[in-house]
């Protein structure tokens, strides 16, 4: 897994140092890179920490990072302890002034929702590791190949049961706009798992007549030798992708948000 | 600071529970001067009052006696997880050290998946997110060394490079340091790890630490997968992995094995193993209609698997082959997918077994099994072995309908308990009931205390399974240690043997609240914390 950035971190908050050297969380014995900071305002975050706007959190410093109480500060943080209150893992943290240009960029983009600022840098960071990047829409779903059917005697022994089962699914997405990478034709071939399993409850499940926009990544998992049904006029040779992060769809909605990302993803490197 | 309008609430519930211990206690006082009241008049009239007397201060010890603590910290009370198939470790060393885990992600996203940890003997909990492999785990069991706060872990790692399930074991010197596990062992194709641990006590091998982590290897040829690795030396640099297939038998058209593979351990170096070996299956396990008969096997190691034929030690005493069949043929349903009428939890048996702890005793062991039956739908059974595993009690020492998620524990005065989870009522009305039972008396007698009594159909699952495929408990000393996982409305009438929540709750309006005690959170699934004491 890549490794946490400022730009990937989960959390970013402005925030206030209140005490080095300290923690407000009783499990954090060792405060010697501890500082309890007050959240004065959150840049992006997950629902479930979307509330702590002042609450004092407890923030473990990266390893070549200083601060000095009462500064005022931009931090991107990992978790680390959730206990009575907060603790978390700082990747760093950028003066107000330094951090105001992407601050404002990010309430502009999320209409000031932290939340939604969160997912957004998801699915950026979906959309920059997928090979593809298509407008487009859910033409037809049907079972992958070699999807387990009833089971007669000799091929019960062939296949293994597992709670864990994927039971793949094939999408045939017809591509309206390609943003990121290249489709040899109108269709691509999405494979996703349609299983409720814990293992691939939060892959999408999608449907016919789903329009959005798709992080496509080549399909390494699958271990699926050929189409199925549904994509069966594909080419034998055409790749087929999966999606199997929820930030792999967005909404048709977003397809500006997506684009603007990856334009601008593209400008830097 | 002014406390929020909810926190009084908080606040409220609080004083509203001590005022309800409060009340027991008065009328307990109460009842005592009735019954000495009682004594001056006539003395059958005495007696009569005493018997009364004495009945409810058994039922007010048994409340008293009870801890029973929803683990999700104040920190996370915006959350709402699905936070099934819990799991329990208790350091017998200082069982204040208490390590609890369940499908529960990471709350920012990072690359390690998190458990729950106590300190002050589960009155509170910590996430910890020191779990490598992203950032949940697609199963995950713990067991602590036996002798301090070194904890190990078998898990199925979430970033499998492909379909496959992918097992790894972990260690971590203290469980409650910030800093990522230790990785043992990791590979691909093996289901449903579940780890044990102890400390060899005596001998030449005093202080070495032992792990034992049973799973459902698909890597397995001939389709024997129950499969049992083990370390001898679990602490040390290199801890030397054993794997021995415990499954010696065909699996005939099943072609593999259940997932369940528990194990229970003897300070003695008695070491048992149970599992369901698959014998054929019928039904379409798509089509969320497979059923499986198995025998239910067990197997044994009287020197903690340190000898050249590991786990060989039980042979069946009717085929002679290497494990003791307690029952065979049983019929088990192998759901894809949980149905409501199931209560939402999707079914695919439940095993457990538990040697007696005390000393000269690890020829006493118990096993607890599902199957499914045509009057009672699907039901635990008990049984029990007072000569290593050879014979066992010809009939169930209990038998449970609509249950499932058996654990069983012996506790140091041999008093045997089972944790399980049952369906009652019909359609909307359908309820999760958890109890204990604890028999004194080897199984001929049964108590039974309720700790939580919650809706089937509320929430709405998100994922399978709803409650999990397991639960667990295990025994310290006199007293019971145990997780389940069930619906978290703070109604106290869900609980009869009352709980504790950490996160924000408002007991009067019987709502959840969020990290600012002002939003309503809408219910979920949460792992419950209980020690009973024995």
């Amino acid at each position: 897994m890549a490794p946490v950035t400022k730009e990937t971190a989960a959390f970013a908050f402005r925030g206030t140092v209140k005490q080095k050297g300290a923690a407000n969380l009783k499990a954090i014995a060792d405060t010697s890179r501890t500082v309890v900071v007050t959240v004065d305002e959150i840049v992006r975050s997950p629902p479930v920490l979307a509330g702590f706007v002042g609450h004092d959190v407890t923030v473990q410093l990266a390893a070549d990072e200083e601060v000095r109480n009462g500064e005022r500060g931009v931090f991107y943080v990992t978790g680390f302890v959730f206990g009575e209150t907060l603790a978390v893992q700082s990747v760093g943290h950028d003066s107000v002034p330094a951090a105001q240009p992407m601050v404002a960029a990010s309430a502009r983009a999320a209409d000031g929702d932290p939340t939604r600022a969160f997912l957004q840098t998801r699915a950026r960071e979906r959309a920059e590791r997928a090979a593809v990047v298509v407008t487009g829409k859910v033409v037809a779903v049907g079972l992958a190949d070699s999807e387990p059917t009833p089971l007669t005697a000799t091929a019960i022994t062939s296949r293994r049961v597992s709670e864990h089962e994927p039971f793949w699914r094939e999408a045939v997405v017809e591509v309206q706009a390609v943003h990121k990478g290249a489709v040899p034709s109108q269709q691509v071939v999405l494979r996703f798992p349609a299983s409720s399993d814990v293992r691939w409850y939060r892959s999408p499940k999608f449907q016919a007549g789903q329009e959005g926009v798709f992080s496509l990544h080549t399909d390494q998992v699958s271990s699926r030798p050929q189409f199925g049904v549904a994509a069966a006029s594909m080419a034998a040779t055409a790749t087929a992708f999966t999606a199997l992060s929820s930030a792999d769809f967005q909404p048709a909605d977003h397809e500006a948000e997506v684009a603007a990302v990856l334009s601008a993803a593209a400008a830097t490197v | 600071m002014r406390k929020p309008k909810r926190a009084k609430a908080n606040a409220k519930t609080n004083a509203k529970a001590k005022a309800t211990t409060k009340a027991r206690k008065v009328t307990r006082g109460k009842a005592k001067k009735a019954a000495k009241k009682a004594t001056k008049k006539t003395a059958k009239k005495a007696v009569a009052r005493k018997r009364g007397v004495r009945g409810a201060a058994e039922a007010a010890a048994s409340a008293a006696g009870v801890l029973l603590v929803n683990v999700i910290p104040k920190s996370l009370s915006s959350e709402t997880n699905q936070d099934s198939e819990p799991m329990i470790a208790v350091n017998p060393a200082n069982t204040n050290q208490i390590v609890a885990t369940a499908f529960t992600p990471d709350p920012l996203e990072g690359g390690a998946a998190p458990y729950f940890f106590s300190s002050d003997g589960g009155k509170t909990w910590t996430l910890n997110t020191v779990v490598p492999g992203g950032d949940m785990t697609g199963d995950i069991t713990v067991a602590f060394s036996g002798t301090g706060p070194a904890l190990y872990a078998g898990i199925l790692r979430r970033d499998s490079p492909d379909q496959s399930t992918r097992m790894a074991i972990l260690r971590t010197v203290d469980f409650s340091a910030p800093t990522p596990m230790d990785v043992l062992e990791d590979r691909q194709e093996p289901d449903q790890p579940f780890a044990q641990a102890a400390t060899v006590a005596n001998g030449s091998a005093a202080g070495k630490q032992r792990v034992f982590v049973g799973s459902n290897d698909f890597a397995a040829t001939g389709g024997r997968t129950a499969t049992l690795d083990f370390m001898l030396d679990a602490a040390a640099a290199n801890p030397g992995l054993k794997k021995v297939r415990l499954e010696r038998r065909s699996t005939g058209t099943a072609g593999q094995d259940g997932p369940q593979v528990r194990t229970s351990i003897h300070e003695d170096g008695t070491v048992y193993a149970t599992f369901y070996g698959w014998r054929s299956q019928t039904g379409d396990f798509g089509a969320n209609t497979l059923k499986v008969n198995a025998d239910v096997v067990v197997v044994r190691d009287d020197k903690w698997g340190d000898n050249q034929a590991p786990f060989e030690d039980l042979k069946d005493s009717t085929d002679g082959v290497v494990g003791q069949r307690v029952v065979r043929n049983v019929s088990v349903s192998f759901n894809q997918t949980g149905l409501s009428a199931n209560g939402q939890q999707r079914m695919g048996g439940t095993l457990s077994i538990a040697v007696d702890p005390r000393s000269d005793n690890s020829g006493t062991v118990y096993v607890a099994w599902g199957t499914d039956e045509a009057d009672t739908g699907f039901t635990i059974h008990v049984r029990k072995s007072t000569d290593r595993g050879v014979a066992w009690s010809a009939g169930d020492i209990l038998s449970l309908p609509h249950a499932t998620n058996a654990a069983l524990a012996v506790n140091s005065d041999g008093a045997v308990g089972l944790l399980y989870q049952q369906l009652t009522g019909t359609g909307p009305t359908r309820r999760w009931e958890t109890h204990l039972r604890r028999s004194a008396n080897g199984g001929d007698t049964w108590l039974d205390l309720t700790l939580a009594t919650t809706p089937a159909a509320t929430p709405v699952k998100t994922f399978d399974p709803y409650l999990g495929d397991y639960d667990h408990m295990l025994a310290v000393g006199r007293d019971f240690y145990g997780i389940f996982s069930a619906s978290n409305v703070p109604d106290m009438a869900h609980f009869p043997n009352g709980v504790a929540f950490q996160r924000n709750v408002d007991f009067d309006t019987r709502v959840l609240l969020d990290v600012n005690n002002q939003h309503s959170i809408p219910p979920s699934i949460d792992p419950f914390f209980f020690k009973v004491s024995g």
